[in-house]
């Protein structure tokens, strides 16, 4: 992930990780020695972990968890700031020379020495597929920071409903604590069809943790219905509802507690389909002065992305705002909420128009302050 | 690429000179759109060189050169990563080997392999590496750590400076009177139509200090006060830029002639000394081969009028007879820069530079087969060709001796036509 502008760059040296006593002055005075670069650069040449300039983390160890999916423990480099449960990165892999970013849910415990995230390899999918199949021990991949707000503020009762992947990040929260003996009450519904993600896992911790009950559904004889949930949780509506899944799932169960007047957090791994279309056209990304020629349906991030702008991204679905941009001049369409942008040249400062470049689109030729 | 759409460079950024991006334009998405036979094209782009050319030939010409360049960009990959990321780490571990050995610069070999190890990792930092990323060339790999809009080079000029300068007006302007702002013109005189002046008697000297002084020149040059001194800036406009350049002036020194020659205690004058003799290295170096890129005497210059409507087919010619290549072997290309294929760069400046000696012959040939001249030497030659015109237009005139060496480097152009001829009437008989 690339954090907020400017890109991790030697030429406004961004503030370094904190470091402690000895180690910090040291890296004050090394400064002056590594002008124009940063000491960083120098310390990656003997181990790319221990620069902090670029956030990079190395595969120690790899696990199948089910057909397709496989985790990956993974030892984060210095400047690592930690996570919360229920919150996701983004992994930065090299292909064919260029670097892609995907995100995955963290399914380790804050505070573990080596963090873990299961990717499951899609048909067609270069990054997963290479993830899931190829990674091995020993891989160097690049890391952004963890993000996402996928956790209740409070340690009430919880109740879980995933599909599928959706999963990953509860398996999070009980990395965190969720279900033992100090730690929410917590039911898991989850469904799955044929495939178990994780399913080992879920049965060993199921069988020791005492506030811990899991349902698992086979969604091969009928999907679960919000109605099903009175029998499966009869205090459903006292508990927290995390939902995580296909988007079905996900509209139909958030909208059944919404209802009820439960509290429902809801997390996606792909963004909601988009309402309206641009018209394409020819997007001029400011910093850089690279021109991307963009069609009606491919977010500005990818167009820019694929001309190898390097640009701000973070969930890459419109959510947490990392990506967002000034559109200087030209229209853009909100693919989620079709809503057309426009700025001209003479838009003041004030009603600068800010865009979600991961989610919207060209409605015609348009310069952004990116 | 488009050829329908609003270029940044159209005529009217042409006619005002002002009306510049407010961003570093890359060259080959800036070109002018219109095609050949448009109205009001000019005829500007005729020269001896060229003369036997149709439009026609002249669009052929850009079809090869823009089919060769997608050729190149579409198979870039892992061993193209790998290749910029070595070169990286040999200079990283050139410099560290360079300053540890200068702690001991007391000890006289010490002294001399650590500075030429130092003034080599300069060499390679400015010229494979930092030149070449702040061009964009490794940008499709999207790692913000070897990315135009974030490198800093080792030198006394901002990157940012700099590539509005170089990459922008010395790319687009190439060779250009009075356009093509690139070190040299300033300075020197260059070119027989720039008009002679006394102090022009002394510029044998004044180059060889430009080459001393090489990081200052390109510091000076790009921040462009002549604009003040034209009334088009004020300081006040320039202060943002001055301010920026002494400070990364200010800290480069820090490093090379305070910090690191302290750490050496007792060495501290010879750390210093090795400091400044590999910056000179550098410094020499670089303006040879940059001079040797355009310079030379066959090289050519051209009318500010041929930028009217130039099609972009026509500012890929004028790229080619603009610049002057450099043979030699593969580490020659890797100190240069690669910039010994100056011809390749200039017309794909934002192509990776480890595929310009691949491309090279190819574009040799098509300059063969055309009848273009395609400048290339070893560097003896290239610079005795440079420092014979500096000696010849420190006096007045100039014009009959420069033109006559020029129109000593073209190709039998009977042989060309005659070629040319057949091509034609095979490609398109309805033309003959």
């Amino acid at each position: 992930m690339i954090t907020r502008a400017p890109a991790p760059g030697i030429r406004e040296p961004r503030e370094e990780a904190p470091r402690r006593g000895i180690a910090r002055r040291l890296a004050r005075a090394t400064r002056a020695l590594a002008t124009p670069l940063l000491p960083d650069d120098y310390l990656a040449l003997v181990n790319p972990l221990w620069s902090t300039r670029a956030l990079r983390g190395r595969i120690v160890a790899t696990r199948p968890v089910g057909h397709a999916t496989t985790e990956l423990t993974i030892r984060p480099g210095a400047g690592w700031a930690g996570h919360r449960p229920g919150q996701h990165l983004g992994i930065g892999v090299e292909i064919g020379g260029r670097r892609h970013w995907r995100t995955y849910s963290i399914t380790s415990a804050p505070g573990d020495e080596h963090l873990t995230v299961s990717v499951t390899a899609v048909p067609d999918g270069s990054v997963s597929t290479f993830l899931a199949r190829t990674a091995a021990p020993g891989e160097l991949l690049t890391l952004g920071p963890a993000i996402g707000d996928f956790a209740p503020e409070h340690d009430g009762p919880l109740l879980a409903l995933t599909g599928g992947s959706g999963i990953t990040p509860i398996l999070g929260h009980l990395a965190g604590g969720a279900g033992t003996a100090t730690g929410a009450d917590t039911v898991v519904v989850h469904s799955g069809r044929g495939e178990r993600v994780h399913g080992d896992d879920l049965g060993r911790l199921a069988a020791s943790r005492p506030r811990l009950r899991v349902h698992e559904h086979d969604s091969g004889s009928g999907r679960l219905r919000p109605a099903d949930l009175d029998d499966l949780v009869p205090d459903w509506r006292e508990r927290t509802v995390l939902v995580c899944g296909p988007a079905e799932m996900i509209d139909e169960f958030s909208a059944h507690v919404a209802e009820a007047g439960a509290t429902c957090l809801v997390e996606r791994f792909r963004p909601p389909e988009p309402v309206a279309e641009g018209t394409g056209g020819r997007v001029t990304f400011t910093a850089s002065g690279i021109v991307a020629e963009a069609d009606a349906v491919t977010p500005l991030l990818r167009a820019g992305e694929d001309a190898g702008a390097l640009l701000p991204s973070g969930c890459r679905m419109g959510i947490c705002h990392t990506c967002v941009g000034r559109l200087r001049s030209g229209a853009v369409l909100d693919l989620q909420t079709g809503e057309l942008h426009i700025a001209d040249d003479t838009t003041e400062a004030d009603d600068a128009v800010v865009v979600r470049t991961c989610v919207s689109a060209a409605a015609g030729d348009c310069r952004l302050d990116l | 690429m488009s050829v329908t759409s609003p270029s940044l460079r159209s005529t009217s950024t042409v006619a005002n000179p002002e009306v510049v991006p407010d961003h570093v334009t890359r060259i080959n998405e800036a070109k002018t759109p219109t095609g050949p036979g448009r109205p009001g094209a000019s005829t500007a782009h005729i020269t001896p060189s060229t003369a036997h050319l149709s439009t026609e030939d002249i669009e052929r010409i850009g079809a090869e050169l823009e089919a060769m360049r997608d050729e190149v960009m579409s198979s870039l990959g892992e061993a193209d990563a790998q290749y910029i990321r070595r070169v990286i780490k040999t200079q990283r571990g050139l410099e560290i080997a360079g300053r540890i050995m200068l702690l001991g610069a007391l000890f006289p070999p010490a002294f001399v392999l650590g500075t030429a190890s130092l003034g080599v990792a300069k060499i390679l930092e400015n010229m494979e590496i930092g030149h070449n990323v702040l061009h964009g060339q490794w940008d499709w790999m999207r790692d913000p750590e070897i990315h135009s809009t974030t490198w800093e080079w080792d030198a006394v000029s901002t990157a940012e400076g700099w590539q509005h300068a170089h990459n922008y007006l010395h790319h687009t302007y190439t060779n250009v009177h009075g356009k093509d702002r690139d070190i040299g013109y300033n300075l020197l005189r260059i070119d027989p139509d720039q008009p002679w002046a006394p102090h022009y008697l002394f510029q044998f000297l004044s180059n060889a200090g430009l080459a001393l002084i090489f990081e200052w020149g390109i510091a000076m040059f790009d921040l462009e006060i002549d604009e003040v001194q034209r009334g088009e800036k004020t300081w006040a406009d320039k202060k943002p830029a001055i301010m920026g350049m002494l400070r990364k002036a200010g800290k480069q020194m820090l490093k090379d002639y305070v910090v690191f020659p302290a750490l050496s205690g007792p060495s501290f004058v010879p750390a210093a000394v090795g400091g400044l003799v590999a910056n000179l290295m550098r410094n020499v170096w670089g303006h040879a081969v940059i001079f040797c890129g355009h310079f030379p005497v066959e090289v050519e210059t051209f009318d500010e009028e041929r930028l009217e409507n130039e099609s972009q087919a026509e500012w890929y010619v004028r790229q080619m007879l603009g610049s002057a290549n450099i043979e030699g072997s593969t580490l020659l290309h890797i100190m240069t820069g690669n910039l010994s294929h100056q011809i390749e760069h200039h017309l794909f400046p934002d192509m990776p530079s480890n595929h310009y000696a691949r491309i090279a012959p190819q574009v040799r040939d098509l300059c063969r087969r055309y009848g273009l001249p395609y400048h290339s030497g070893p560097m003896w030659k290239q610079y005795g060709g440079v420092l014979w015109k500096i000696a010849r237009l420190s006096f007045p005139g100039g014009h009959e001796a420069v033109e006559k060496r020029r129109r000593r480097g073209l190709p039998v152009i009977g042989e060309a036509v005659a070629t040319l001829r057949r091509l034609r009437d095979g490609a398109a008989p309805a033309a003959a």
